[in-house]
């Protein structure tokens, strides 16, 4: 009798402490029930939670996620660099007495727009003592005057006259981008307060020993609001493509490793890791992976990465 | 020694009543000063080191802050051990001390630490210790938002930084000022700054950097004091303002002359109020809002500062700018009112099931009333001593407390004074005299003081195995046993000392043994029944056997718990995305998913903290949201009775159709302890500890593969370290020295141009704010462009940043986790039909077998089932030694083996009802049900040793042994039922109650009870049987 109400005891003791150890295995149990719940509806293995997400109409519409078809499209890559605008070199004439001699009269003073042949201002050469008239080679601005009437005319230039229409940008191309840059490609030039276009001209190396080549455009300057002198960013189109498949940029996502982007069929949306071409920094060419026609979720395509990857996600800390 | 004390309580019985004021005096004392919570607080001894470093990512978080922070540390006395994450601006290292560290000493101990090792860590980076508080701490959270249509002084509508604004210099400083209170954390809105933001075209065209901006700006704006002057006899102060203060000051700062024409910061940048880099959000019902949290000094009395910060909230009001409303959504005090409640409904409906019982079956008013003043003098007695050790009152702590078991020892007491004295009365037929009267007080007191102190000090005993429990049941239950055990020791004295006393100066009238009816009724049932029994005694024990069986088999079948887990009221929903979301994206996805909780019509109110509040007392990334769901009171409810798993199923399915979020559901108290004990929450933890979080990643994808090829293994995973993409920009070093650059020109340009560098103060007032110089939003959220950033060079010009630096996008670590001073990465794994011992012996064996490490690299094992293993090991030696000093007691108490075995058996015929109860109501087993089995054993053997006692003595005076049995077992029928019904009547309101916090209560009341009538039942047949059976030689010899 002894012996029996031992092992009783003993038993119930074995009830008593082997208590947590069911316990604590039915809370992970549990817990893992909590984690699973949300993607029950797509099977048990992780394997096939992850290949796509089901998102009714109605929710993305409310989560604010929008697709379109993927289709041809036009691809620009630009180049953006910053130059100074310079005046044109035909454009610029520093005036000088042909005669050095003593001037008599002065006809344009600064900032005085001057016709071609217009009268500049008289002097009376030293030699011949005859007055003869310096005239404006083009029509321009004074820009510099150097000169006074009853002065002597020497060697010096005594007007400046620039020809502020066209002006030209001298962009500078950095090693890193002179391949791409051509002569008679398109440049959208940003003078802070107007757009212009224009085409590269020419490529012109330094000599100064800088590294950098200078790319050359002109700029219309009729209003003559520009002014030699001044900063400007500019863009410049390096290459622009018909390409028979295009996404938007912000359709891509990255999703184990690989670009993918979202495919929508229904309810469904699946991932299809696509290979990627060109780029312009907006569109994307796609060389494979993606079907003209098929509707790609461009607007808040990373809700969908999310919920491909939320079963992964827990609080760790 | 026992009766000269019991002599002296009689004889000097107005003393000792009067020493029931002193008790009164004290114990009401004591209730003013004991700390009131709503659960045992669990947190460990922790003081967390955080170093907010703006700008840094988890690797150089890791390396120039956490590292240097960590080394300080070694060697610290009582460090048990450390653990960091390194994120991005933000390192926090949690230094755990050992159990029953002094928290202000380990504080003193790392301020020190820190202090040296200052000059180590990059300059401006200042590592801060939290606050002192523990996972209670969090007891007050309240928001701030603006009324519809509000708008500012100047016209505008309230923005979230006009919010913050309010929130930080308004609310904050008045609420910081609460006695108890120790921080007042802020989250959401963005911190006031003003920005610079220049344009990289006009510092290129102007020849200005953005280094001379900076330094503009700091040369600009400081106040000097410049001493004092006499004059006439009078003193002059002399100082020179140079403060900016308004956006149009900053406007005007002078960078740099250009022939001779001042260039201001106005030409080459926008000067305005901005937003911060922020690293958390807030957000209510759906709208982006400012959340402030009140922390509660670690020991403080939750309830009480919940309330003073709840009054202090309505002094701020009237000085709050109009149309800002500030809503408390969080009061502490709720919760723990509740949890009181309920606690103060079971102790009082228990406490007057008791008198009544007690004077039903005592049929003597005043008895009964003495026996009941036991149970308020021994609660006074408890609280003084939980006042003094330290244990705070919650539902755990007074969830074992029945008053019946307390009052056992005085019921024995009294009721065999009314039969003596009784007794005495019948034999003389008048009044006892003086002198007799106390004579037999005390001679009936000392005939039965005996068994029920040993009673008594066996209840005590068999709570020695919860003083063992360690870790977290050690918290939770210490408390319990600590409380239940006082009381029984403060009864025990009392029924020494105070109960003779009163009987001797209270009993004085007449007593007639008036056999209550219904004891009558019992004894007349009883006796045929008992004799009954010893005449089929072998069929008797049979089926006591069988039913044991049975119920050892229906013990198995039961479901299990670790501990029932306490229901708060309000739960919180923690949402997941994945690693890398940003802030914003974590924000939009958050707002419909509070609207559709918030649809709910069982919610009232729906919060989120998203991300890291201002100090990082939870470094929660962006991608993940605590959401608070505050429910409506149930009578509010459509459905008033609806179940709260329901609620939480339905929930679950609303927010379960929004892409993107993953969930956990929790409880704010539950979450928080989460939070601050985290380690490895699974079954197993394999850490693999190294340099290189490549190999490590390596080594424990290994580990991973074996743990799965381990039978019994599910949920087996790497810990996820990657997947924070990360855009760096690697310096080309030749490109750099060929234009005459250096990195540090280089990251310079980088750090301030997208992160921004901080370029002084704005004084408002008090208020001061940061100016901060930064490149403009659209450039820098533009990432494409970000190559064609203009550096610029020493000598005018510039190259753009493709051109000197390579860009790479890349994932990268979104967080580095170390332990104890080195690196690690976990694999995690959870058993399912398989013991835990085995898988994780076979594990370790196959993992030293099969993976083989690099030098420098090792793994440590944890998790649960080390908890498990411990406590397995230790109750495997502490309750078979628990078992053997019962015996021993009870051996000493009969000097007979064989008596001694006899009252054991009660113990399993006992626990018998407690499982058969449990299966009944359809209740698991856990750690609260073992609390109730533990108190059952000894309740089992009171009834049995008193029992046994009488039969013993009967037997020896008579020496018939068959009669002895039946007429000792008669005496003893009404103690026995009263201390059984008292007891198992005390806890019934506690089995029966529904009320906040009575789901921790329930199992160990409704096993007690249960247990209780199984061991009544059986000690009054199975007892008696068992005696004669084996007294049967003793009596031939």
């Amino acid at each position: 009798m002894k012996v029996v109400n031992y092992l009783l005891i003993l038993a119930s003791v074995y009830v008593l402490t082997a208590g947590p150890t069911h316990a604590a295995e039915d809370d992970h149990s549990d817990d893992s029930h909590a984690h699973g719940d949300v993607n029950e509806e797509r099977g048990e293995h992780e394997e096939s939670e992850s290949t796509h997400a089901e998102i009714s109409a109605e929710m993305a519409e409310q989560a604010g996620i929008r697709s379109k078809a993927a289709g041809a499209g036009i691809l620009e890559r630009t180049i953006s660099s910053y130059g100074r605008l310079v005046p044109n070199p035909d454009g610029i004439a520093l005036i000088r007495a042909r005669f050095p001699g003593q001037v008599t009269k002065i006809n344009a003073s600064l900032g005085d727009a001057v016709k071609a042949g217009e009268p500049l201002a008289s002097i009376e050469s030293n030699d011949s003592l005859q007055p003869y008239t310096l005239r404006a080679p083009f029509a321009g601005t004074v820009i510099q005057r150097n000169i006074n009437v009853g002065e002597l005319a020497g060697e010096q230039a005594l007007f400046t006259i620039a020809k502020l229409d066209p002006l030209w940008v001298e962009l500078k191309i950095f090693p890193g981008q002179r391949r791409e840059i051509a002569p008679g490609q398109l440049v959208r030039i940003d003078t802070g307060d107007a757009q212009h276009e224009s085409r590269i001209s020419h490529i012109v190396p330094q000599n100064s020993g800088s590294p950098y080549v200078i790319a050359r455009a002109e700029i219309a300057n009729a209003e003559e609001l520009l002014s030699p002198g001044r900063l400007v960013s500019a863009s410049i189109v390096v290459e622009r493509i018909e390409v028979p498949l295009v996404i938007e940029n912000r359709a891509l996502q990255l999703l184990d490793e690989s670009q993918v982007v979202f495919v929508q069929e229904g309810n469904s949306f699946e991932p299809r890791p696509v290979e990627l071409g060109r780029t312009d920094g907006q569109f994307t060419e796609i060389l494979s992976g993606l079907k003209p026609g098929e509707r790609y979720v461009v607007e808040n395509s990373y809700l969908i990465k999310a919920d491909i990857e939320k079963s992964s996600v827990s609080d760790d800390d | 020694m026992i009766d000269a004390i019991v002599r002296l309580s009689v004889e000097r019985r107005y003393l000792m009543l009067s020493l029931i004021l002193v008790l009164i005096g004290v114990g009401v004392w004591s209730f003013q000063r004991l700390p009131i919570d709503a659960v045992p607080d669990i947190t460990n001894v922790q003081v967390q080191i955080n170093t907010e470093a703006p700008g840094y990512s988890p690797l150089e978080t890791e390396q120039r802050i956490t590292f240097p922070v960590e080394t300080a540390l070694y060697g610290l006395p009582s460090l048990s051990y450390t653990r960091s994450l390194s994120r991005y601006g933000l390192s926090q290292v949690t230094v755990v001390f050992e159990e029953g560290t002094d928290i202000y000493f380990a504080r003193n101990l790392i301020n020190e630490r820190l202090g040296a090792i200052k000059s180590v860590l990059p300059p401006g980076l200042e590592p801060e210790m939290g606050p002192i508080a523990t996972g209670l701490g969090e007891i007050f959270m309240y928001t701030v938002d603006a009324a519809p249509g509000a708008t500012r002084e100047n016209g505008e509508p309230w923005d979230a930084t006009a919010l913050r604004e309010v929130q930080d210099w308004i609310i904050k400083p008045q609420l910081a000022q609460v006695p108890g209170v120790i921080e007042i954390n802020s989250i959401g809105g963005y911190d006031k700054q003003y920005h610079v933001t220049p344009s990289p075209k006009k510092l290129l065209e102007l020849g200005v950097s953005l280094e001379d901006l900076v330094a503009a700006l700091r040369a600009n704006n400081a106040n000097r004091g410049a001493g004092y002057i006499e004059r006439n006899g009078q003193q002059l102060l002399v100082r020179s303002p140079g403060q900016l203060k308004t956006i149009g000051d900053i406007e005007q700062v002078v960078i740099a002359n250009r022939d001779g024409v001042p260039l201001r910061v106005k030409d080459v940048a926008e000067v305005a109020i901005g937003k911060e880099l922020r690293t958390g959000a807030a957000t209510r019902d759906g709208v982006e809002t400012v959340i402030g949290t009140a922390m509660m000094l670690m020991g403080e009395n939750s309830r009480s500062v919940a309330r003073a910060v709840s009054e202090r909230l309505e002094d701020i009001r009237p000085s709050l700018p109009e149309g800002i409303r500030v809503e408390a959504v969080y009061d502490r005090t709720t919760l723990v009112d509740k949890a009181i409640a309920t606690v103060e409904k079971n102790l009082l409906e228990g406490a007057l099931l008791v008198i009544v019982v007690l004077f039903l079956l005592l049929g003597n008013l005043r008895a009964a009333l003495i026996t009941a003043a036991v149970i308020p003098l021994s609660m006074l007695a408890t609280i003084t001593g939980m006042v003094r050790t330290g244990v705070s009152a919650n539902l755990m702590s007074l969830g074992a407390l029945d008053f019946g078991l307390i009052v056992d020892g005085a019921v024995i007491i009294v009721e065999n004074c009314i039969r003596r004295l009784a007794g005495s009365q019948q034999a003389t037929g008048a009044r006892l005299p003086l002198k007799e009267r106390l004579q037999v007080v005390y001679e009936a007191t000392t005939e039965v003081i005996r068994p029920s102190l040993f009673g008594v000090a066996i209840i005590t005993v068999v709570y020695i195995p919860i003083f063992s429990l360690t870790g977290v049941e050690g918290k939770m239950f210490h408390p319990m046993a600590a409380t239940v055990v006082m009381a029984l020791v403060s009864a025990m004295v009392f029924s020494l000392t105070i109960v003779p006393a009163a009987v001797a100066v209270f009993l004085t009238g007449r007593i007639r043994e008036k056999e209550s009816a219904a004891i009558s009724a019992a004894k007349g049932i009883y006796r045929p029944a008992l004799e009954l029994a010893l005449k089929f005694r072998w069929p008797v024990l049979g089926g006591a056997g069988a039913l044991l069986a049975v119920c050892i088999w229906l013990a198995t079948t039961l479901g299990s718990e670790f501990i029932p887990q306490l229901s708060e009221g309000d739960m919180t929903v923690q949402a997941l995305r994945i690693p890398g979301t940003g802030l914003e994206q974590s924000i939009a996805m958050q707002k419909p998913l509070e609207r559709r909780i918030k649809a709910f019509p069982e919610v009232d109110k729906v919060f989120s903290r998203i991300g890291t509040p201002e100090v990082a007392t939870d470094p929660m990334p962006p991608n993940i949201a605590d959401s608070f769901v505050i429910l409506k009171p149930r009578e509010q409810w459509p459905n008033p009775d609806k179940p709260r798993d329901e609620l939480i199923a339905e929930i679950q399915a609303a927010v379960g159709q929004l892409p993107g979020n993953n969930y956990e559901f929790t409880q704010p108290i539950e979450m928080r302890f989460n939070e601050l004990i985290s380690g490895v929450r699974a079954d197993l933890g394999i850490k693999v500890f190294g340099d290189d979080l490549d190999q490590m990643l390596n080594a424990a994808n290994v580990v991973l593969e074996v743990v799965e090829s381990v039978e019994g293994a599910t949920d087996a995973r790497v810990e996820q370290i990657t997947g924070l993409p990360m855009l760096s920009v690697h310096p080309k070093r030749m490109a750099l020295s060929r234009y005459g650059l250096t990195v540090d020109d280089l990251q310079d340009l980088v750090a301030a141009g997208v992160g921004g560098e901080n370029a002084g103060l704005i004084y408002e007032g008090d208020r001061r704010f940061q100016l901060v110089v930064r490149l403009p939003e659209v450039i820098r959220r533009d990432v494409d462009s970000l190559a064609d950033l203009p550096v610029p060079l020493p000598g005018g010009g510039y190259v753009p940043l493709s051109e000197v630096a390579a860009l790479e996008l890349a994932p990268a670590p979104n967080q580095i986790s170390r332990e104890n001073g080195k690196r690690r990465v976990v694999v995690t794994a959870n058993v399912r039909d398989r013991d835990l011992g085995g898988f994780v012996e076979e594990i370790k064996g196959r993992v030293r077998q099969e993976v083989d490490l690099p030098a420098g690299y090792w793994l440590d094992y944890g998790g649960t089932f080390e908890q498990l293993e411990s406590a397995s090991q230790r109750l495997a030696i502490v309750v078979p030694v628990t078992l053997a000093i019962i015996i021993a007691l009870l051996v000493m108490a009969f000097r007979s083996l064989k008596d001694a075995l006899i009252i054991f058996s009660g113990v399993p015929l006992a626990l018998t009802g407690g499982v058969l109860l449990l299966w009944l109501r359809d209740m698991p087993l856990s750690i609260s049900a073992g609390v109730g089995f533990i108190a059952l054993s000894g309740v089992a053997v009171l009834n049995g040793l008193v029992m046994v006692a009488f039969i013993r003595d009967l037997w020896h005076n008579q020496g018939d042994l068959v009669s002895a049995v039946v007429e000792g077992a008669l005496i003893r029928l009404r103690p026995v039922l009263m201390t059984a019904l008292v007891a198992s009547l005390g806890f019934v309101p506690m089995a029966l109650n529904t009320g906040t916090g009575a789901e921790v209560q329930r199992p160990l009341a409704t096993v007690v009870i249960g247990g209780i009538i199984s061991s009544t039942l059986l000690t009054l047949f199975v007892l008696p049987i068992l005696y004669t059976l084996l007294h049967r030689q003793d009596e031939k010899v």
